[in-house]
């Protein structure tokens, strides 16, 4: 028996266009399942923290045993202003919260209790957050 | 002008660099690659990934559930 060579193994265990396709509608019937359930939870709830900690760990720990891609390289000058946009949106979050967190001076996750106060705002919310989790997971 | 329009301002303009950057970005011409691409390097390393992870799940638990 002649031995498997790798490009026929990665043959072998790559996904038809089709399979590809039902699992990433499989996945988005998912988030929406789990959306449409996890935004009844009010904000500052047991219901809520458990509401994103049980698929936040599960992604979390998921993603970390994941191997990840061969992707391509990326250098420090092609993500400096990723980072400096990142430091700054969390410098500026710890800023106003030190500083301010109040309406004249109001943090990010102020700005948008409003929409999460409500119920399809949470479903957005869980939606974009679960959905977002899950592409950096299948990275 | 308040303090909170400043505020606002500030936020969006943010926003603003953002999408205004993956738009650069995705020109081809850039230095600057686009988010998801410098996503999927960062996620490449075992810190990486767990970095870029835990964020995403405080993002989580500060928007949704705190």
């Amino acid at each position: 028996v002649e031995p498997i060579s790798e490009r026929a193994a990665e043959r072998a265990t790559r996904r038809s266009p089709r399979e590809g396709a039902v699992s990433r509608a499989g996945v988005v019937a998912a988030i929406l399942g789990y959306a449409l359930v996890a935004a009844s939870c009010r904000p500052l709830t047991l219901p809520a923290a458990a509401a994103v900690l049980a698929p936040g760990v599960a992604l979390l720990v998921i993603g970390v045993l994941r191997r990840p891609r061969s992707v391509e390289l990326v250098g420090w000058r092609g993500a400096a202003p990723w980072i400096a946009l990142a430091a700054v949106c969390g410098l500026a979050e710890l800023a106003l919260f030190v500083w301010g967190n109040d309406a004249a001076h109001p943090t990010i996750s102020m700005l948008a209790d409003p929409a999460l106060a409500t119920y399809p705002g949470r479903l957005l919310g869980y939606g974009l957050w679960l959905g977002i989790g899950a592409w950096l997971v299948s990275r | 002008v308040t303090a909170r329009a400043l505020v606002i301002a500030g936020l969006t303009a943010l926003v603003a660099l953002t999408i205004g950057g993956e738009l650069v970005a995705r020109r081809g011409r850039s230095r600057v690659r686009p988010l998801g691409t410098a996503l999927t390097a960062a996620l490449r390393t075992p810190t990486g990934r767990i970095g870029v992870l835990t964020v995403w799940l405080w993002l989580g638990w500060h928007f949704l559930a705190r």
